[in-house]
């Protein structure tokens, strides 16, 4: 199937959001994808890779947008990044934009990085929001907003350097922090209470899709949110929550074009799969085989 | 389900400032090729194209490019942004994409702008491997003026940075990675005609055609005006700056070249946004050095 692509500028306030829609040019099923990035990357995403989803996506007769946040790209506007602040309403401007444009009814977002955040808070605010498919994101929080406590920035600072990781890495280093942290009231970091939340909106209506590589630093943090979260839900709900490891993989900073390829393959997996769960539970009139 | 393409036409510009912003297809080699063009109300003369950089740099510099679009558009300059082949939103494949592709684009986005906006003379603005294309482009004449932010002046200095800069970045990975010379990386390009550069693919059309590129022995055609601007934490420009000044004045250009310093926490070319003090904020850094690259360009074109 052909694709079409259309550049516009999405209004949000006094802001324009820059964006490509991409649609198959003939008829499309009723499932529209938002793809979000992390802050620091435009809409086509670290070479091209969301480029790469919408038309392999357009393609299989699903339409998408991909959009810069405002202050980012091609948008007009100031951005300031917090993890507590995310970026919703650039999502669901991009969203109620690409449902306007298209008639679709039911949404996914597609997200890494920052942009997950952004992805669980707009699908919680959507109506019309059915999945959310998230590759690695920032999860923790510190538990007093302010400076980190020195263990932690010493922390940080390690991490940032081979020798500081391997110490980190060493059994009897590990042991001593263990020891530590046994002997701690409280953890200096928690999973953000605004993610939770937003998860515990979400999941009663749609599905969220973890999707991390084995070998990523906020693997443990992930599963220490879900940890968290998925107790408090029903047994329906946690049904809607699945967190799919890629052996072998990192799918943090993307920094290679294998991975890249798994996190396209991986994403547009999401949405037919999704897609196929919704036409099971009830088809739509207009749908086609995907 | 269908597409409202009227509602699509209506959101294809908008009016920022007073300068009208429509972002569009341009049709290249049956190609479609993503741009942006930013027309003032009354254009004058010379009309700019910016020329984009390569891998990562396509993203990150994008902020200053946009800043500088802006800032020449609310100077009366009309100025067209656009992706080529095989870049960004463009379609097309980057593989078959060499050095004559990226001056044909160039042209084609050239062409439109001067069909739209109605100037006839041409600069171009090119940052990084952007610089390189402006000025391989400026070789072969029709370009007016040139101004270049921390400009690659030859392909193999760029790309032999590059493949550095992902050594370095491999050698700090948790895993160790593979560790190779660069001569080993070179043979892996020849023989298997492409390298993956931290997820980016180096091609080996583009990497051949580049080799003979040397902006500070050869700038053709150009004699025009040019700005030079050296972005970094300490003044002093690098050699290579100073020959390509050098060489444009020998061509009876007037050259200037500028120092625009580097906040703290900020890299050229780098991720804009990063933390500072609160862990959980991440701050645009870049903001101060990319408005300075905007107010000189304006300055220097009202000079």
């Amino acid at each position: 199937m052909s694709v079409e692509e259309f550049p516009l500028y999405v209004p949000m306030g006094e802001d324009r959001l820059c964006a490509v829609l991409a649609a198959p040019e003939g008829e499309m099923h009723d499932l529209g994808v938002v793809l979000l990035t992390g802050g620091n990357y435009t809409r086509v995403h670290r070479n091209r890779m969301w480029v790469r989803v919408a038309r392999a996506l357009a393609e299989r007769g699903f339409p998408s947008i991909r959009v810069d946040y405002h202050g980012v790209g091609d948008s007009t506007g100031r951005a300031r990044f917090d993890m507590e602040i995310p970026f919703d309403s650039d999502a669901l401007a991009a969203a109620d934009f690409l449902q306007r444009a298209t008639g679709v009814t039911r949404l996914v977002m597609l997200a890494t990085c920052f942009g997950g955040r952004n992805a669980v808070v707009a699908a919680a605010k959507h109506p019309d929001a059915v999945a959310a498919t998230v590759f690695p994101m920032p999860v923790l929080v510190p538990r007093d907003r302010g400076p980190l406590p020195l263990r932690s920035r010493v922390r940080r600072w390690l991490k940032g350097r081979t020798l500081g990781r391997k110490l980190l890495r060493r059994p009897s280093i590990r042991r001593i922090r263990t020891r530590a942290h046994a002997h701690r009231d409280q953890p200096a970091m928690i999973v953000s209470p605004k993610l939770k939340e937003a998860l515990k909106a979400f999941l009663p209506r749609g599905t969220v899709r973890f999707v991390y590589g084995e070998l990523s630093d906020s693997l443990v943090e992930i599963r220490h949110c879900l940890d968290e979260v998925l107790p408090r839900l029903a047994e329906a709900e946690r049904r809607n929550v699945r967190l799919d490891v890629v052996e072998g993989a990192d799918l943090h900073r993307f920094q290679s074009l294998e991975e890249q390829d798994i996190v396209v393959d991986r994403a547009v997996g999401s949405v037919l799969d999704t897609f196929r769960s919704l036409e099971a539970r009830a088809p739509h009139p207009a749908g086609r085989p995907a | 389900m269908r597409l409202d393409r009227g509602f699509l036409a209506e959101h294809a510009s908008h009016t920022n400032e007073g300068i009208l912003e429509r972002a569009l297809h341009l049709e290249v080699g049956g190609e479609r090729c993503f741009s942006v063009l930013y027309l003032p109300d009354e254009p004058r003369e010379p009309g700019f194209a910016v020329c984009h950089s390569y891998g990562l740099e396509l993203l990150t510099i994008r902020r200053t490019e946009r800043a500088v679009a802006r800032a020449l558009a609310g100077a009366g300059h009309p100025v067209i942004s656009f992706h080529g082949r095989g870049y960004g939103d463009s379609t097309g494949d980057l593989a078959a994409q060499g050095l004559d592709r990226h001056v044909e684009d160039l042209r084609a986005a050239a062409d439109r702008l001067r069909a739209e906006a109605g100037v006839q003379r041409l600069g171009l603005f090119g940052a990084r491997f952007g610089g390189l294309v402006a000025g391989t482009a400026a070789r072969e004449g029709g370009v007016d003026r040139l101004v270049l932010v921390n400009p690659a002046t030859s392909g193999p200095a760029y790309f032999g940075q590059l493949l550095r800069e992902m050594r370095l970045v491999q050698m700090s990975l948790q895993s160790g990675g593979p560790r190779r010379s660069m001569t080993d990386l070179l043979d892996q390009l020849d023989r298997e005609g492409v390298l993956d550069v931290l997820g980016y693919a180096v091609h080996r059309g583009l990497y051949r055609d580049l080799e003979g590129v040397d902006l500070t022995a050869d700038l053709g055609a150009f004699a025009g005006p040019a700005l030079l601007l050296h972005v970094a934490k300490r003044p002093g420009p690098p050699k290579d700056l100073l020959a390509l000044a050098e060489r444009i004045g020998q061509a009876g250009g007037e050259c200037e070249v500028a120092f625009v310093r580097e906040p703290p926490g900020a890299v050229f070319g780098s991720a804009a946004f990063v933390s500072t003090n609160d862990p959980m904020a991440r701050v645009d850094v870049s903001e101060p050095m990319v408005e300075e690259i905007a107010s000189r360009t304006v300055a220097w074109m009202g000079a």
